[in-house]
């Protein structure tokens, strides 16, 4: 398509004036850019002073387009745009007061000359940077100002600094001529050195050939390298030689990584480095970019470090990786810098870091992407240096292991403590650090690292911006093609165009919404039990399981952020046909994200826009996924409303939903469709189980209760219902646990058949306080108030979960091999066995044993999805959590727990990050101690109380203000507290075992003071 | 700056592919290798770096221009360079398809609405090229400050100055190219580029803590 020229006009200013200015700085912006691009340094007043009538416009657009050319650089390009502009300040033969003597290195940020002072007559190294386009001055007043105080620094092991100084369009840092090689120099040459040679020695004959790939070791060749920036004037005649003699004087280090003198080498080379950082940072100054490209080993062996005061300005770091490509990354940033947070703890990390690669000859992070190694930093350890090269000493190996510890709090916190046990190590004294006990390992595995928020941090950037272009953006451009179409006479031509732009527009929200999606599963899979190739559709059963633990704090920030999005796009959009179906799914992630986070009435209003959006949608389309996503979207609003105390209305979403499957005729009820109603039924029957729970429990438990809304474990409510137990669940659970105790009925608004529950209540008003009531008292309540409507739920969620597996059982007859068929139906035998406890224990017995089976088999044939084995633990705990009806099964009970014990224990190993999955070994270990306790095994015990404590910790450590993890925070005060009297009791024990026990327990105890307003007379409620 | 050397007009193309297709397209294309690898580079998914490499979707996308001059030659004002991009900006639909597109039904749909969906990664694609500049923590944290004043900066702007702004200077496309890919006058694309620059340093003005 060609531009009109009949309509050109339309398009241009009127003022023939203006048009002759707009053209004038097109042509302008134009070659400033060329020129920028082609590395020089135009300056803008150089144009002001062409056209001094358009000065402001030419500013305006100039500082612009230097800010963006500035941000922009090609990493597969690197420095494309600084050569040239160094091949300037290259030919600079005279630097303030010092005469250049040669250019000795040059790097991606600057050329370094040897100089020499015109009057004193000093041989210096003169750091040469371009002064940026954008914010010059500021920038260097701040680089004078940080040089300044880093000039202040006088160490054996700190290359001096003489001075800063600017000149046109660079500036420069004068510094002491050392006359060495970096060690990241030393690192590379010695990790391509023959290993076969016992002992290496750094050879500079050969060395630069080496990084160079190429022969020949001119000094063309070593101003190609990129960091090469420190390589002396001494070395470069070296080279010149080519002299064997020349070779750098190391003799004397052994450096082979086989000798133990090595690692002594090392260790001393750290105690000065740890030295001198020491020394900077009781003088507060921080070098901010401690690497071995930073760290320069002289002739003579000695180590400086190198560059104080012009970290802030460090430019790229460039790598050499197999491929010969040039990559920057990031790899020297300790984990919590990736937060924007760093001290002298983190430099600690950095020159651990520089140790671990002098001691193993490998990068602790590989080079990689960015994107790659960022993620590395923020999720992973290095591998143990003794694992890389086992001849590393125990003690340095530990050394550096603490260095890098992921928490700062938990390195050496100075880096004089640093130093002092490096010098420690190299006079074969003591150190410090210990190597971590296995509890600690254990305690330590999973402590999921705060840093996956950084990560968030940097998707929260990504997802501002795209944000923006989503839902502002297509606003504004429809409008301004708007406006333009107003504008041209042709208006046929341009509503054309709009239409077209218009439908990009789309297309670019779709594809902007598609990326928030993806984040969005990405979080939302990090913090559940379900496995990320699951859909996100939650299922009933899986929402009673709690979801808002699920979420740990960062990602709950990181997903309130994404609402803000969605809920704007779903706000503006709603009216847009075309767009309908998005922004029904942008409600439905904000409901989602609300339900994920505990906030249920947002949930549940989110929900409601979402449905009536799908509702609309499918009116008009009858598509069969839209009524999918209507059915699915009804049956995650029936949770909310669970979750809101609104059983009535959610068991009405519910039956919607069905009855909009139902109406289709049977000929489109495909298998899909059925699935869907096989899991609303299941819904269905779950939620009148837990009005049946509900229910019995309100009439069982004559303490006034919160409606289990509030994150608990239907597993939790049915034990608290079997009476006997319950140990576990009720500190958490009943209206002490919550903060805001309610008496049951009042928070009961039900819909529909719910009046049972107030029937109930009747008689038990005033019973609620003191004591436990021994069991028959309880049975009898609940048998004389709630027995009839707790029959009547039972029947109904008896007929709906009969119906779910009724289809399933269809399903699974066509296609045996449909896992998600089976899971299904596995899980419809879990709820129905749970609801069933009570009312018919045998069947009740025999359907948690299909589920056990089912689930066996399912996580036999898909041995990778973690979420089939968390089922089966949760299943087997079912059985080894309740009373046996008899005492011959009471093995059985035991076996079953042990073995949800083991999975729960694997589950949490293998993925540390779940919390859903350290609740659940928490549970188990915390039964379990009660087991062991009746049991007189104390040493046991305390291992399971010592288990279920580091199970809370975890919980703790993934979101501090988590009122769920109360109820395993109370259980394992609890059962602390019995093993302590149990013990105490027990006069078959030694007084020394007693000791022995009860010393841990009390340590458990103090440091899990009572929760406040939330301190139940621990003793008296359990009457053992 | 670049290796690229300045395309013939259309006529000559046309005319030495009439002559020669395989061997006339292998000079042209290669004469502007470097400015459809910055495109790449640009455009493609920042989840992708790491898997598909620029050289891969360049040679990709020479074969399939290689199957395809005959849509080029059948569209009379075409230029050249501005259909090259065009089967440059396809293959990387088809490669974010091949990546991204099996969980997702929806992307289908959308690709058939419109061809050059991906416009709509500007600002995606703005930001994910500077995250990849990020070298050393002082770089990292300085950065974070030009990109939200950046962030901000866009929050003022429209789609299509952002996307001329885009071409202009990520993809470093001329004013007339621009014009051609938008589908709007050079005129109109010269005074949106020049306003939205404009704008840019108005925002960026009125962005406290600029360094």
């Amino acid at each position: 398509m060609t531009p009109d020229p009949s309509k050109q006009g339309d398009w241009l200013p009127k003022d023939a004036a203006a048009e002759q200015e707009s053209e004038i700085l097109e042509r302008i912006v134009d070659e400033f850019t060329k020129r920028i691009r082609a590395g020089e340094h135009p300056a803008i007043s150089e144009y002001q002073n062409q056209h001094p009538n358009l000065k402001d416009e030419i500013e305006d657009l100039l500082a612009s387009v230097a800010m963006i050319e500035q941000l922009k650089s090609n990493p597969s390009q690197p420095v494309p745009s600084h050569r040239p502009s160094l091949d300037k300040v290259s030919k600079l033969r005279q630097i303030g007061n010092y005469d250049v003597v040669r250019e000795i290195g040059r790097g991606g940020m600057g050329v370094v000359f040897e100089a020499v002072h015109e009057s004193l007559g000093r041989r210096v190294a003169i750091k040469v940077m371009p002064t940026p386009l954008m914010n010059g001055e500021k920038y260097v007043e701040r680089f004078k100002q940080e040089s300044q105080a880093a000039a202040k620094l006088h160490h054996t092991n700190i290359v001096a600094v003489f001075g800063v100084g600017q000149g046109d369009g660079y500036h420069y840092y004068v510094m002491d001529l050392v006359d060495g090689q970096t060690l990241s120099d030393v690192v590379f040459g010695l990790a391509n050195t023959p290993s076969n040679e016992s002992t290496k020695r750094i050879d500079r004959k050969h060395f630069p050939t080496i990084i160079q790939g190429t022969p020949g070791t001119t000094q063309a060749d070593i101003s190609g390298l990129e960091l090469n920036e420190h390589v002396s004037k001494a070395e470069i005649q070296n080279l010149d030689s080519n002299e064997s003699s020349a070779s750098i004087n190391l003799d004397k280090i052994p450096i082979g990584i086989t000798n133990p003198k090595h690692f002594r080498w090392v260790a001393r080379l750290g105690s000065n480095l740890a030295d001198a950082l020491s020394y900077a940072h009781e003088s507060k100054i921080l070098h901010r970019d401690i690497k071995p490209a930073n760290i320069i080993l002289d002739r003579k062996g000695g180590i400086w470090i190198t560059d104080f005061g012009l970290a802030k300005d460090s430019s790229r770091e460039l790598n050499l990786t197999q491929t010969g490509d040039v990559i920057g990354t990031p790899q020297y940033l300790a984990p919590e810098s990736l937060e924007g947070k760093y001290d002298q703890r983190s430099e600690v990390y950095c020159l651990g870091l520089t140790l671990y690669e002098l001691a193993t000859l490998k990068q602790a992070y590989p080079c990689g992407t960015t994107a790659e190694v960022i993620r590395a930093i923020a999720t992973m350890t290095p591998t143990p240096p003794r694992k890389v090269n086992p001849k590393i000493p125990i003690d340095l190996s530990t050394i550096i292991e603490k260095s890098l510890a992921r928490d700062p709090a938990s390195r050496y916190l100075t880096a004089k403590a640093l130093r002092d046990d490096l010098t420690a190590f190299v006079n074969d004294q003591p150190i410090s650090a210990r190597p971590p006990s296995t509890f600690e390992k254990i305690t330590k595995w999973g402590k999921r690292n705060p840093l996956a928020a950084s990560l968030a941090a940097v998707s929260t950037l990504l997802l501002a911006l795209v944000a923006i272009s989503a839902s502002v953006g297509y606003l504004w451009t429809v409008d301004a093609l708007k406006k333009e179409a107003e504008k041209t006479a042709t208006l046929k031509r341009s509503e054309k165009r709009m239409q077209a732009q218009y439908e990009r527009a789309e297309a670019n929200i779709k594809i902007s919404i598609q990326a928030f999606d993806e984040m969005f599963k990405q979080v939302v899979s990090r913090g559940t039990a379900t496995s990320s190739s699951t859909n996100l559709n939650i299922d009933g059963f899986e929402e009673l399981m709690g979801m808002e633990s699920s979420v740990t704090k960062e990602d709950a920030d990181f997903l309130i952020k994404l609402v803000e999005f969605y809920d704007q796009f779903a706000k503006q959009n709603s009216d847009n046909k075309s767009l309908q179906i998005e922004s029904a799914r942008a409600f439905r992630r904000v409901a989602n994200i609300y339900q994920r986070v505990g906030e249920f009435k947002k949930s549940n209003e989110a929900y409601r826009d979402a449905v009536e959006l799908y509702n609309k949608s499918y009116v008009d389309s009858q598509s069969k996924d839209t009524l999918i996503s209507l059915v699915q979207a009804k049956n995650e609003l029936a949770q909310g409303l669970l979750r809101d105390q609104t059983p009535g209305l959610a068991k009405k979403e519910h039956a919607e939903a069905l009855a909009l499957l139902g109406r289709l005729p049977v000929n489109q009820l495909d298998d899909e469709l059925k699935l869907e109603m096989a899991k609303t039924y299941s819904a269905l029957g779950t939620s009148s189980t837990w009005l049946t729970a509900m229910v019995s429990s309100a009439n069982a438990n004559p303490r006034p209760r919160m409606f289990p809304g509030r994150g608990r474990f239907l597993f939790d409510q049915l034990r608290g219902e079997d009476g006997e137990d319950g140990s576990a669940g009720r500190g958490g659970r009943g209206g002490r646990g919550g903060g805001m105790p309610m008496p049951f009925p009042g928070r009961m608004r039900f819909g529909e058949g719910g009046r049972g529950g107030d029937g109930g209540r009747g008689g038990e008003g005033g019973r609620g306080g003191d004591g436990w009531p021994p069991r028959e008292r309880r049975e009898e309540m609940g048998a004389r108030a709630g027995a009839e409507h707790a029959r009547r739920m039972g029947r109904e969620m008896n007929r709906q979960l009969g119906k779910a597996l009724d289809i399933l059982d269809d399903l699974i007859e066509r296609s045996p091999s449909n896992l998600s068929y089976r899971f299904e139906r596995a899980k419809s035998y879990s709820s129905l066995s749970a609801s069933l406890l009570r009312m018919d224990p045998e069947r009740s017995y025999e359907l948690r044993n299909s589920a056990i089976k089912e689930f066996e088999i399912l996580a036999e044939q898909a041995p990778d999805r973690a979420d089939y084995r968390y089922r089966l633990a949760l299943a087997c705990w079912l059985g080894g959590a309740v009373n046996s009806p008899t005492p011959a099964m009471e093995t059985e009970r035991i076996e079953l727990l042990d073995r949800s014990v083991e999975i729960a224990f694997e589950l949490t190993k293998q993925n540390p990050n779940v919390p859903d999955y350290h609740f659940l070994h928490g549970s188990v270990r915390k039964k379990s101690a009660e087991i062991q306790i009746a049991a007189k095994e104390y040493q046991a015990a305390l291992e399971s109380i010592q288990f279920a404590h580091a199970a809370l910790e975890q919980l703790i450590g993934f979101s501090p203000t988590g009122k769920k993890y109360r109820n395993i925070r109370e259980g394992v005060r609890l059962e602390a507290n019995r093993l302590l009297k149990s013990c105490q009791a027990d006069e078959e024990l030694s007084e020394e075992e007693k000791e022995k026990i009860a010393n841990s327990a009390k340590a458990i105890l103090d440091s899990l003071p009572p929760a406040p307003g939330n301190a139940p007379n621990l003793e008296r409620r359990r009457p053992k | 700056m670049t290796a690229d050397q300045p395309l013939p007009g259309r006529d000559e193309i046309v005319n030495a592919l009439t002559a020669d297709r395989e061997e006339a397209l292998a000079k042209y294309f290669f004469s502007v290798q470097d400015r459809l690898k910055r495109i790449v580079n640009f455009r493609l998914d920042y989840r992708l770096s790491g898997r598909v490499s620029e050289s891969d979707v360049i040679q990709e996308t020479y074969v399939r221009a290689a199957q395809r001059i005959d849509s080029f030659l059948a569209k009379d004002d075409m230029p050249f360079f501005v259909w090259l991009r065009l089967e440059v900006s396809q293959k990387l639909h088809e490669i974010h398809r091949h990546h991204f597109g099996a969980e997702k039904r929806d992307i289908r749909k959308e690709l058939n609405l419109r061809h050059q969906a991906d416009t709509g990664r500007t600002s995606m694609a703005l930001a994910a090229h500077i995250v990849a500049q990020l070298t050393s923590p002082s770089r990292l944290m300085e950065r974070a400050e030009q990109i939200a004043v950046l962030e901000k900066t866009l929050g003022g702007m429209n789609e299509l100055d952002r996307e001329v702004i885009a071409l202009r200077h990520f993809e470093e496309l001329s004013n007339i190219e621009t014009a051609r890919i938008l589908e709007i006058e050079p005129a109109a694309a010269s005074k949106r580029y020049l306003r939205a620059l404009k704008r840019l340093r108005e925002i960026m003005e009125s962005a406290k803590g600029i360094s």
